[in-house]
């Protein structure tokens, strides 16, 4: 019995009065007879299992898999549904030194909600790469990823899409560091249609850390709403959040980046920089925000939207390079401190 | 061929006219020098024999091996032939050296790929010559290049591109003097009757390595003088105060 609920009865975040029209969008309901795959390599599987860990499936369970981001509604009433999706437990003091590669093809008709749990143990390290196809005829995907980090622990996540339909997706990343944690949430998600996103990482204890990078392209209608938050709540953390995108035609993508520093979270280094070239008539923003209530922290944002730069398209216009070469060089070189990530 | 000929050029800024009726006529395999005080005019002449979009040509032509260049766009200019090596080279860091003179090479070739291995191989034998150490082709293009490095590179496009005329703005300008000779040593490997040459500079240091053919004294817009190169080597006593 699928347990569903209104998302318009809850608020989804905001920040100092940036809206995104959440209501527009509508968090998904996982139904078992969703049509979706995801592929493995088994010797990881292997190893995962031979740690004492594993890689599974969730199929309609319910009940208190995750642990949400106490201020958001949305994740908070998704983990009171059935759940869809795949939970990783990497247990303690466990290394997996090759990259996990999960690839997920969702072949769906209807709308779906996806769930991606990540449990690290203490002192344990995951390099997950997740890719997700988007081969149905859906419209809506609702992708939420939850991850619990324990002490001394170290996850990099990699988020990569791809559709070539229209979707509107939310996008939902939640995690939590204990003391001397590290997480960096890389997403890329090269979806067309609307996207609305809010990613967090949580710093709980001291020494933990926290990276968001998020790339887009914006395609002729695309519109993508994307606010990245990473909360010190404890001593000596460190974060730093990137996000970049080229918006197209009449694109629209808006990115909110907040780096909150809570009352005894000194020593804090909380950095950022978001960015967005626009080409043609598109149209981005960037709110870059820092809210802090300590005093002896390092905090620090960059922001612009602009055209690609005139002396960099002379520079390689003067060498030979047709206008079309040199401006996808430009928008590569623009892009490029969030594809190495990707990569 | 590799002739060059500028006739009557007027040139406005932001609608400042800087250019004031230039003359100039560089024969096959000829190495010109231009000189003159600062904001004579010398950057605006190399700019816009190039292209670049924020010079606005008021008057006059530009007549690169009888064809007229003077309506072409800056990359269709840099197809039929010119190079600038420009004062501050450009950093882009996205796009590494190699690939960079890679695609400029191919855009010379219509746009079809130049095979690689060749390439690569000549890419050596130039960094060597120019003694550029190797990593620097894998380097992001200009990215975190010293000035006297940017140079170098400049130089390195200038061999790798073979253009039929290169001008060079401030080649020497922040060049120790092993850097200078090693950037000199670049451009009179270039000498030849398909290569010919417009060198803009302040000092006679530079032209004691690069011999000059023809030496040019602009001034508020307007070549005023030309010689040999003693002609410099007189402007490096007298200066130009005695030109006026």
């Amino acid at each position: 019995m699928v347990k569903k609920w209104n998302n318009s009865q809850v608020q989804f975040p905001s920040y100092l009065g940036f809206n995104y029209d959440s209501e527009k969008f509508v968090w998904q309901f996982s139904q078992s007879n969703q049509s979706w795959s995801w592929k493995i390599n088994e010797q990881m599987v292997d190893k995962i299992n031979a740690a004492g860990g594993y890689v599974r499936e969730l199929e309609g369970e319910m009940g208190d898999k995750g642990k949400p981001f106490k201020t958001n509604g949305w994740t908070q009433n998704h983990f009171r549904t059935e759940l869809m999706g795949l939970e990783i437990l990497i247990p303690d003091n466990t290394e997996i030194d090759e990259q996990l590669e999960i690839n997920i093809d969702l072949c769906a008709t209807k709308p779906i909600a996806l769930t991606i749990l990540i449990h690290l143990g203490e002192n344990s390290h995951l390099n997950f790469k997740n890719k997700i196809h988007f081969n149905g005829k859906f419209s809506n995907l609702s992708l939420c990823v939850n991850g619990a980090l324990a002490t001394g622990s170290g996850l990099d996540y990699t988020l990569v899409e791809d559709s070539p339909n229209l979707v509107k997706q939310t996008l939902i990343g939640d995690i939590q560091c204990q003391r001397d944690a590290h997480c960096n949430l890389n997403l890329f998600p090269e979806v067309h249609g609307d996207l609305l996103g809010d990613l967090r990482i949580y710093l709980a204890k001291t020494g933990s850390g926290g990276e968001i990078n998020f790339g887009c392209y914006g395609q002729p209608n695309d519109w993508v709403g994307v606010q990245g938050m990473i909360e010190h709540d404890a001593p000596d953390t460190f974060s730093r959040i990137n996000m970049r995108s080229v918006l197209y035609k009449n694109s629209k993508v808006n990115f909110t980046s907040i780096g909150k520093i809570n009352h005894g979270a000194h020593g804090a280094n909380a950095d950022q920089e978001s960015r967005i070239m626009t080409i043609e008539e598109a149209k981005g923003s960037v709110n870059p925000a820092l809210i802090i209530d300590e005093n002896d922290v390092k905090a620090g944002h960059a922001a612009s939207v602009s055209q690609y730069d005139e002396d960099e398209l002379y520079y390689l216009l003067s060498r030979g390079l047709s206008t079309v070469v040199a401006k996808q060089i430009l928008i590569d070189n623009f892009m490029n401190p969030i594809l190495k990530k990707m990569n | 061929m590799a002739k060059l000929v500028i006739k009557n050029l007027r040139v406005a800024v932001a609608g400042d006219l800087i250019l004031n009726g230039v003359d100039l006529e560089i024969n096959d395999g000829e190495i010109h020098a231009l000189m003159g005080p600062n904001g004579t005019g010398k950057s605006t002449l190399s700019e816009t024999i190039m292209g670049n979009p924020r010079y606005q040509i008021c008057d006059g032509q530009i007549i690169l091996n009888d064809m007229d260049i003077t309506e072409l766009m800056v990359d269709e200019r840099a197809r039929a032939g010119i190079f600038l090596a420009m004062q501050y080279p450009t950093e882009v860091a996205g796009i590494s050296n190699a690939d960079f003179i890679h695609a400029a090479l191919n855009a010379q070739n219509d746009g079809k790929s130049v095979p690689v291995l060749p390439f690569l191989k000549e890419l050596e034998e130039k960094m060597s010559f120019l003694e550029i150490a190797e990593d620097y082709a894998d380097r992001g293009l200009n990215a975190d290049f010293s000035g006297g490095e940017k140079k170098r590179n400049e130089i390195l496009q200038m061999m790798m591109l073979k253009p039929k005329l290169a001008i060079l703005d401030e080649i020497d300008s922040g060049l120790d003097i092993d850097a200078l000779k090693i950037v000199a040593k670049g451009i009179n490997a270039m000498r030849g009757r398909n290569f010919s040459c417009l060198m803009v500079t302040h000092y006679q240091r530079l032209l004691n390595y690069v011999i000059p053919d023809v030496v040019h004294v602009m001034m508020d817009g307007k070549i005023i003088k030309t010689g040999g190169a003693e002609l410099a080597k007189q402007l490096e006593k007298t200066g130009y105060g005695n030109l006026n």
